[in-house]
Parts: C-alpha cells; structure tokens; sequence
C-alpha cells in the first residue's frame, strides 16, 4: 500500500517565532495539532516527538517537510515608533523515517532543523550596536531505535549529532573624523552531541474493535546541545585608525551555543468509531530549559580585543499545547490546535535578537 | 510473506505570518499645558553647548547642545550663536606614535603648546552679532553671581560688571571696556551696553520675552572653585555667597515670572564625579604623590585617597613634579580633602536654595544631580554602555568636565521627561546614539 498525502496548512501565525529560536515545525499534523503529538505517535514524525512511539508504526513510514516561514516584526522604542525587522525567508526542513525490524524492535532516522533564527534589521537603526543581522542555523541527524518491552509499553532512545552555524553583525560605537561608526562582523560553526529518550504507553483501550476509546501517554526528553564555535572569525571594518590595534581587520574567536533540553509529557486519548470516524484529542506539555542559554559570550584570540559577553539570562520554559483531529472515513481529517508558548526572556531583558513575546495562537489544518 | 508498507508522507506547509505583524501608531508630540512658542535656555558653557573645553561645531557640537535638541523636540525654532571654523578652539585627540594622545587646546599664554594644538578661530573676536536676539543665552564661564553685577562686591569683579567670564578667554581677546564687550568672547552675543550704560545678563533674559524656560545655572559658582583646585586667592573663582546666590537665583526666576513663561529648574550635578576630578588616582599612579594643601598654606604632605588630583596634573607629573616632599604638586592641581568636604558642603547648599527659588516660583525640578550621578555608576542606552571613564565611558568630552554630544542628549532627555511630567506634554526623547560620542584619531 502506497499513500502520498498532499497537505496545505492554512491560517497558521508565526509559530516559529515563538519563544526563543526553537523551530516548533515538526511535521503537519503536528503542527495542524498544536504541536501535541508525544503522546500521539501516529505518523514517523515521532522519531522526533517520541523514539519510543515508533513501536506503534508498522512496516515503513516516511515523512518529509518543508516550511517556508516569512516573518514580519516590528519593534517600539520610545523614541521610534515602528522599527522593522526584516527577516529572510527561513525554509526549515524536517525528513523522518522509521522502521520495523521486528515485532518488538523498530529502527528510525531523522534529520531536520530543530532550532534556528534570523532576523536583521537597518543597519544604522537605533538597536545597530546590539544588533544589526544574526543568524543561527542547526541541523540535526539522530539514528533512532526503539523496543517493546510490553505490549503496552515501549521505549526509544535516539543520538543526536547536531551542526550549527552562527554568524552575526553589530554596531561598534566608535567614530573618527570620517566615519561615524565600526562594524563587527563575527561568524563561526561547529558541532554537538545530544541524545533523545522516550517512553510510550497505549495503558488503556475501552471498548471492542468497532467502537473504541483509547488513552495513550507519552515522556520524552531530549538533552540540551552545546555547539562550540571554535573557529570562528571576527571581521572589523570601519574601525579609526587609533583603535585598529584593538579592534582589528581580522581575528578569531571562540564561542559556544548550547542548545537548550525539552522535557514533554504528552497525552492523548482517541475515540475510534471503525469505517466512519475519529476523534483524538493531544495535550503536551513541554518544560524547555533556556536557562541554558546564559550568556551569548564571545573570546577573541586578539588579546586586545574587549571580550564580549552578554547575559541572555532566559528562564526555563512551560509551553502547553492542546490538539484536536477529526477524521472521516480514514481519509479527511480536520485538525486543530492551541498552544500558549511563553518568552524564556525576563521583562528588563528583551532584547531585538530574537523574538521574545509571549504567544497564544490557533492552527487549523 | 511480509507485506511492505510504505507510508510515505509530503508536507508542504506555508507559514505566512503578515497577518500577525503589528503596527505601531506613530507619535504625537503634544504641547499638553505648555505654550514652547518662545523657549529660551539659561545657564552656563553646559547650556551653550562647550564640550572638548571649547564652543566648536565641526560635528554638530553647538547645533546639539541640550536646548537645541529639546527645542527641536518641542518643534519650535531655537536661534543660537554659533562659531565659525575652529571656534574658541578645542580639545583633540592625535594617534602619535601608535598612542592616543590628547592634544590640549590652544594657549596664548603658555609656550609649551603642543605643535598640533587648535587655537581659536580668527573669527571667534566678532563670531556673533549682539543685536540679534538669541533664544540660547547659556554662556561660558557664567556664575548666578553674574547675573546682576552693578554695585554689588565680588571680588575683581566689582565694578567692572563686563569682567564677568573668568579666565578662559584667549589672552588677545582680553577686556575691552571701551565698545563694552566682556573680556570673554563666550557672551559677546549678548547687548552688554557700554561704560555708564551697562545692560546687564538680567536685562538681556528680560527682553528674552520667553513663553518657556530651562535653567542650569548655578554649575560655575562651583565649578570655577573647584576645578582650580580651591583656589581662591585670585579671586575669580570665589565660591559664591550663598546669600547672593539666592537672591540672585531669585531674581532670574522673578524675571520669567513677571513676563508669564512656564519653565523648570535644575539641580547642580556633582562635578567632582566627573572624569576632571576621577582620572588621576594615587591607585593609577602607583606611587606616593606630595601635595600643596592650598594657596594660602605652607601644609605640604602625602596625598590620600580622598585628596582629587585633577586631570591638569597630567604634564607637571609628567614632568616629575609631585615625587618628592620638595617639588610637590601645585595647589591649583589639587582638589585636596578638606576642599573637597567644603565643595560638597557648597554643593548641598546650592541645591537646596535652587529647589527653594523654584518651589517659591512654582517652577519644576530637573533633578540634574541625581541623573549626572547614575551615569557616575554607569547607565546602559540601546547596548552602549556609558560611564563617567575619561574618554572610555563615552558620555563625557576630552576636557573631563562638560559631556560630549550623547552626554548632553542624555541631559536633554532628562529635561524632556521632567517637562512632559509637569506639563501633560508629550515630547518625545531622543536615541543617544544618534548623536556623537568621541572622534578617534
């Protein structure tokens, strides 16, 4: 049997650019669903949301995603009134697959974009010396087993290996006679090691085979990644001639991303008339842990060059996602989601690098 | 046989967003219960805009002195004197021998000038006219205390009222009682009369007519003492009388009072957190430094900590002068401690007689003295972090005493926030980093 299913999402907010650089476009349905699919493991997607729902899966399953994201956002200060952000147009990108190799023991394989960002903005706007353009791309690969060890419980653990690039440009608040301004341009990649675990439990089914009612829970944690910029390099251009010597043309710096953990707890429960139609309902919770992310801090292997280094200082994060699908005949689903994704940024410190503002959105799929 | 099931897949998922973007709603500057149609500033070389110790405007120094820039957020016209080419002369940095090396301004009466130092411009004997009627009447060097001059005793300057701007003037452009013009060039745009006939500040701020004011006055009754370190012998840089200062603070305030303009006060910041005062410590000298406690003592002894030493005590160390017990750095360099508590005495006293005159007035207070003094424990705008560091700190010109261009933006802000509270108004503040810190070589 070979199904190809053409989707169109429409009607979504911006989601991506909810709390922090997290990428929450994990797969349609997912996304048609708020985002709550750990405990729901119906489709490959789950490689990512769950390993340990793979076991749920039979034969081969595929799923492939692009999304185009195209942000608008305008920033207020108190002494403009609109400041746009204009961001390129992000197109992450997710591949899953899992596998039965047997009755017990399931085989997956994803790659995808799981954290990413880019905003810029006009390079002489108010916030230049903060920033001016930043931009931070991840890919993710994660080899993936899963086994049932119960006919209600299984279990998933996936390595992750994760490429990051970074680069950013900002202001440097030094004139000379003929220029009114330095600019820093820094860009630098590197990779990380992470792992994703899983456990999933279909614990109870009510009901026979024609009419049935069925409660699933999921736990998935994926750890936190620290990508280590160690070769990055630092471009100064405009610098006054004075201060070449401590802000110069060229040098190298080092630095480190950690990609923040997920923890989720994901519950579903689904409601199965056979041959007519079903109703499932998703709830995830996920705690992020942006504390992770402390300090955004630069070393410069010129010893005169000021390190720089700035405290992000990002709480933790409670994001509760609830999801609705309504399918009809096996074959026309309508799905709907809420999620409420907080900002990990504290008040006093919103800065314009990434987006910070606490989201409540619907999807309709 | 094992069936093989594929399931495969494809999302293709448009996320367009415009819809959620969100627009702002423009400002609207509002007058509230102000009337800013004639807006005229009062106060000393801060409020006509000297930074890097001199009036210069090759940048846009003078154009953005703190009234200018308030009066453009008040989007009423503001007419200022301003110099031509190299002004009074001023301050300057050189990258000299892979070193940043601050180039004093001009002396006519040293001979120790530096080759590349900037003397005034031919232009600054005449740069103004004094018919024409300014809305910025800060001037260099001026004191509450000169305000009104005739018959009161100061000093030197009783009776000459025209001997009102201390010593700052380029030595050329000495008094010249005759066709009435002050001995320093910085208020000469200002109706002064002539020998007989004396117009004086007061007079000039009468005619001024002013709907608004701000006034600053009150930084040079303590700063001319104390930036001499102390020195009082010469008689030109008294602290003034308290007494005086009161009176004729009053009388500034009664003048904007009989002719109906709204208007708000500030405090005196304290100058001796100012990188003037704060650069040269015995902690960056690492070594003993011997003091001359003051003109009329013969107290010579080791420096403290508490004792300022001031930023024009850089060349006589560099000449070795302060070493040792019988060469010890001159008085006039020297903030020492009992100066300091009489400086910081004066300065409480002055404050409290300002938010006095204002309150009897019913005018507001710019509480400058808070403000100036967390930029002493630095403040943070848009990622640029500012401080009271001698050049470093960004918010302060190459003289260590007034502010460059943000500082006087930050000033201007200040201003603004206290006018729009007192006056349902609601003009909006700047972004400092529109405005310029210090040119690098």
């Amino acid at each position: 049997m070979r199904r190809i299913i053409l989707s169109l999402l429409l009607g979504a907010p911006a989601i991506t650019i909810a709390g922090g650089f997290q990428l929450n476009v994990q797969g349609l349905k997912a996304i048609a669903m708020g985002g709550a699919f750990t405990g729901v493991a119906s489709d490959a997607t789950t490689v990512f949301f769950n390993p340990a729902g793979m076991s749920n899966l039979h034969g081969h399953n595929f799923t492939f995603g692009v999304n185009i994201i195209d942000p608008h956002v305008s920033l207020q200060t108190p002494e403009t009134a609109n400041i746009d952000q204009t961001s390129g147009i992000g197109t992450p990108f997710h591949f899953y697959y899992s596998g039965q190799i047997n009755e017990k023991l399931n085989f997956g394989f994803l790659v995808n974009n799981q954290f990413g960002s880019s905003s810029s903005f006009e390079d002489n706007w108010q916030g230049r010396n903060i920033i001016q353009n930043i931009s931070l791309k991840t890919f993710m690969f994660q080899p993936t087993i899963s086994y049932k060890i119960h006919d209600k419980i299984s279990v998933g653990a996936g390595f992750v290996y994760a490429l990051g690039s970074f680069s950013t440009e900002k202001a440097v608040p030094l004139a000379s006679g003929t220029t009114d301004e330095g600019k820093a341009h820094l860009e630098g990649n590197g990779d990380g090691v992470g792992f994703n675990i899983g456990v999933y439990s279909q614990f109870l089914t009510l009901g026979d085979e024609t009419k049935n009612t069925k409660f699933a829970i999921g736990l998935d944690y994926r750890s936190k990644m620290p990508v280590d910029l160690s070769n990055g390099e630092a471009t100064f251009t405009n610098i006054p001639v004075s201060l070449q010597g401590t802000f110069p043309a060229k040098t190298g710096f080092v630095s480190k991303i950690t990609l923040p953990s997920v923890f989720t707890v994901g519950l579903s429960i689904k409601h199965t008339i056979a041959e007519k139609w079903s109703l499932e309902f998703a709830y995830d919770m996920n705690l992020t842990g942006w504390t992770s992310y402390d300090t955004l801090a630069f070393d410069f292997k010129n010893n005169d060059t000021p390190d720089s280094k700035q405290i992000q200082d990002w709480d933790n994060v409670l994001t509760h996602r609830l999801g609705l699908d309504f399918t009809y005949l096996e074959k026309y689903s309508v799905r709907i989601g809420l999620y409420q994704d907080n900002t990990p940024m504290k008040d006093n410190l919103i800065s314009p690098h990434l987006p910070g503002v606490t989201q409540v959105a619907t999807q309709q799929g | 046989m094992k069936k093989l099931n594929i399931y495969l897949f494809i999302g293709v998922t448009f996320l367009f967003s415009s819809c959620s973007k969100t627009e702002f709603e423009e400002y609207e500057k509002t007058d509230g219960t102000a009337n800013f149609s004639n807006y005229i500033s009062v106060g000393n070389s801060f409020t006509q805009g000297l930074q890097d110790g001199g009036l210069h405007n090759e940048f846009g120094q003078q154009d953005n002195s703190y009234p200018a820039i308030i009066a453009k957020q008040m989007g009423t016209s503001f007419l200022q004197p301003l110099v031509s080419g190299d002004g009074s002369g001023y301050f300057h940095l050189q990258y000299v021998n892979g070193e940043i090396e601050v180039i004093k301004a001009f002396d006519i009466d040293i001979t120790t000038n530096h080759p590349l130092a900037i003397n005034y411009d031919p232009s600054f004997e005449n740069w103004v006219s004094n018919t024409v009627k300014y809305n910025n009447l800060g001037v260099g060097g001026m004191n509450v205390r000169n305000v009104t001059s005739v018959g009161v005793n100061q000093g030197t300057d009783k009776p000459l009222f025209h001997v009102l701007f201390g010593s700052s003037a380029p030595g050329v452009l000495a008094w010249n009682g005759v066709t009435g013009e002050p001995i320093s060039p910085f208020g000469r745009f200002l109706e002064w009369g002539s020998f007989g006939s004396e117009v004086e500040y007061i007079d000039n701020v009468i005619a001024s007519d002013a709907t608004f004011f701000t006034n600053w006055l009150g930084i040079n009754d303590l700063m001319s003492w104390t930036k001499e370190g102390g020195d009082d012998v010469g008689g030109s840089a008294v602290l003034t009388d308290i007494n005086e200062f009161r009176t004729k603070y009053d009388t500034v305030l009664d003048a904007f009072q009989t002719m109906g303009a709204q208007g708000v006060c500030a405090t005196v910041h304290d100058i001796m957190e100012t990188p003037y005062f704060t650069t040269i410590t015995l902690d960056v000298l690492g070594k003993d430094i011997w003091i001359k406690e003051g003109a009329d003592t013969t107290v010579i002894r080791k420096a403290t900590d508490e004792d300022l030493i001031l930023l024009t005590a850089k060349d006589v160390l560099g000449d070795g002068i302060g070493l040792i017990q019988s060469d010890p750095l001159p008085h006039t360099v020297v903030l020492d401690k009992d100066e300091v508590l009489i400086a910081k005495n004066y300065l409480n006293s002055i404050n409290s007689e300002i938010r006095n005159s204002a309150a009897a007035h019913g005018y507001a207070i710019v509480d400058m003295h808070a403000f100036m003094h967390k930029l002493t424990s630095g403040l943070n705008f848009d990622g640029v972090a500012y401080n009271t560091e001698y050049i470093a700190g960004g918010a302060y010109s190459l003289d260590g005493l007034h502010p460059n261009g943000r500082g006087y933006a930050m000033i201007a802000n200040e201003f603004i926030r206290t006018i729009n509270a007192n006056f349902e108004s609601s003009l909006q503040s700047v972004s400092i980093g529109s405005y310029r810190g210090i040119t690098f070589p």
